[in-house]
């Protein structure tokens, strides 16, 4: 019987995702032996880079992480020396601190969707063929991802890696014709995601489902939680961020140089559809009506529609900055609250040994950065644990339940939907410690 | 169109045309060593002008168009580190089909749909430049076999733009 066959299949090299790692699966009578996404980058070491040094410089190191979820890093990175320090940022530095990480969702997701995604979907083996096929569509990625660098640099100097985000809130302040210059382009960049929604809507994503807990950040106001709040969970656990160990609960796994978590169940899950399915109450009316054209409803726990689920935050995430830029019009910016602090030199920020959790959802879920400081602000200890480690285990899990429901397949079609569906998480394998190969051991 | 031939030296992308001007687009990261050839090009050469308008495009090539497309150059050249299997510091005209789709990282857009755009929009030929790198591991400064590379260019495009 076909589903009795060995199965082995070695993918090595998959491409579409940041880093590398290995998918193995190893089939043997139609019984799946083994299971593994193998993390083989070497660790970094940016924990240790930090040792020693000032917790106002951190967030320059840590943005280094990461090139695509930099403005991510920066702020988790803030937000843990504030905490530590003592420090509550103004209202308007939380306004433009979530601006900011509007603009990173927006360049990541759309990313995700068109380099990375996409070609699967439209049936060609990367981007690139799109251009001769799909020049409009090719075009049009390339405008909404320039714009997003092009407002990053307006806001925070630099198209990626923010210079101007400081601890205390921002070096330079946006005057009122960067806001209308922001204003402009935001609005500017409508009908390209109108378009971006009609070529997702079009395509059909794989069906398939496994019930899994869903991780991220949540809160009592009305607010689309992305910087503040407590961590909770889809099975009903919340507690304060300053709790984060006890929600990641990391483990050592032999086959992988990234850490695993698990939290009430053998995994869990960050990132846009954690999101969605925590706080999809929360999202922008239009976000929400996307979402009720795409079908989806929390609990939606069909893997493959993370990318669904970060096309309806983009949508929320661009009507949300250009409702933070036109308040920050209306109310006018306080430039006062320029903060040129540098290394605290001139002991601006008052200085006290302390502990920090910064807790910040970037694109691919709930980051963390943790730094113990002394008390000349001297970074005694960091931890920095990524959304890409918290979902390796989960990807373990749903191929687990995956490879079984489509043994009858062949070889090709089930490497192909093993690979779409780690590219759905959209793994940052770099960040997690780097590239992708998928094994299959005889079916 | 995206242009490369047997008969051309590299040496020949940087003489001057008849009408117009020389883009060269710089690419690279500094920090991932050898990779950082292309903006250290870039930065070496003094003062770009005349025929020869230099702009480093760092890791976000994609934001580079306009501005090339407003040059209106009559022949394009990206300079960028390539792994064609050569030694270290050769420096060759890459051909379209040898540049990978897959990019260099998932996050950054393929240098080839960069350089379709570029032909397609200033209407002029694209070439790659392609020095071999000896290491992108991260890190600062370039190995010195890519050094007298990088130089070699660097000196060559100086002596143009005097022309």
């Amino acid at each position: 019987m076909m589903n009795k066959r060995n199965v082995q299949i070695n993918v090595e090299y998959l491409t579409r995702v940041e880093g590398h790692g290995n998918i193995v699966i190893d089939v043997k009578e139609g019984t799946l032996q083994t299971c593994r996404l193998d993390v083989v980058e070497s660790p970094r070491f940016f924990e240790g880079i930090l040792r020693g040094r000032s917790v106002f410089e951190a967030q320059h190191i840590t943005s280094r992480i990461c090139g695509i979820c930099a403005c991510g890093h920066t702020l988790a990175s803030i937000q843990a020396a504030e905490d530590a320090l003592g420090i509550t940022p103004t209202a308007q530095t939380l306004k433009l601190r979530k601006l900011l990480l509007h603009l990173e969702f927006l360049d990541s997701h759309i990313l995700h969707i068109y380099l990375l995604v996409a070609p699967d979907l439209l049936g060609v083996k990367s981007f690139v063929p799109l251009i001769d096929t799909h020049g409009k569509v090719v075009r049009r990625a390339l405008r909404l991802k320039k714009t997003c660098n092009d407002l990053c640099d307006i806001l925070v100097g630099r198209h990626v890696h923010p210079i101007s985000a400081v601890v205390g809130g921002f070096t330079k302040l946006p005057s009122e014709k960067d806001l209308e210059t922001m204003l402009n382009m935001l609005v500017g960049m409508r009908p390209d995601m109108e378009a971006t929604v009609e070529l997702i809507a079009a395509l059909k994503f794989p069906e398939f489902e496994r019930d899994t807990e869903y991780v991220g950040l949540v809160s009592d106001d009305g607010e689309y939680p992305l910087l503040t709040g407590d961590l909770a969970s889809t099975d009903g656990v919340r507690k304060s961020k300053s709790e984060y160990r006890s929600i990641t609960n990391e483990f050592t796994v032999p086959h992988s140089s990234a850490k695993h978590t698990k939290l009430s169940r053998e995994s869990y899950a960050v990132g846009s559809l954690a999101r969605f399915n925590l706080n999809y109450e929360k999202l922008h009316p239009k976000a929400k009506e996307l979402a009720r054209a795409l079908g989806m409803q929390p609990k939606c726990i069909n893997p493959y529609l993370n990318t669904a689920a970060q096309l309806i935050e983009s949508i929320h995430c661009l009507e949300d900055a250009i409702a933070i830029v036109e308040g920050l019009q209306q109310d006018g910016i306080a430039h006062d609250e320029v903060m040129l602090v540098g290394l605290n030199e001139q002991g601006r920020i008052p200085v006290k040994a302390g502990n920090g959790v910064g807790a910040v959802e970037v694109p691919r879920g709930v980051l963390f950065h943790n730094y113990e400081i002394d008390g000349q602000g001297v970074i005694k200890n960091a931890n920095c644990i990524i959304p890409t480690n918290q979902n390796l285990n989960n990807i373990e899990h749903d191929m687990e339940k995956l490879v079984p429901e489509i043994l009858l397949k062949d070889d090709e079609q089930i490497t192909l939907a093993l690979e779409m569906l780690v590219r759905a998480y959209d793994p940052c394998i770099s960040c997690s410690t780097h590239f992708l190969d998928v094994r299959f051991v005889n079916r | 169109m995206i242009t490369t031939t047997d008969d051309i030296s590299w040496r020949d992308l940087f003489e001057p045309q008849e009408i117009g001007t020389t883009f060269v687009l710089t690419v690279g990261n500094l920090f991932r060593s050898d990779d950082g050839v292309g903006p250290f090009i870039a930065k070496h050469v003094p003062h770009p002008r005349g025929h020869i308008r230099i702009l480093d495009a760092g890791d976000k090539p994609e934001n580079c168009i306009d501005r090339a497309t407003e040059l209106k150059p009559v022949r394009s050249v990206i300079i960028d580190a390539a792994d064609f299997g050569g030694r270290p510091g050769e420096i060759r005209l890459i051909p379209e089909e040898a540049i990978p789709d897959t990019m260099l990282s998932t996050h950054t857009f393929p240098l080839r749909i960069i350089a379709k755009i570029l032909a397609e929009d200033t209407g002029s030929p694209v070439f790659f430049l392609g020095i071999q790198p000896k290491t992108m591991d991260f890190g600062e400064g370039l190995s010195p076999e890519i050094r007298s590379a990088a130089d070699e260019i660097v000196r060559m495009l100086s002596a143009k733009i005097q022309l």
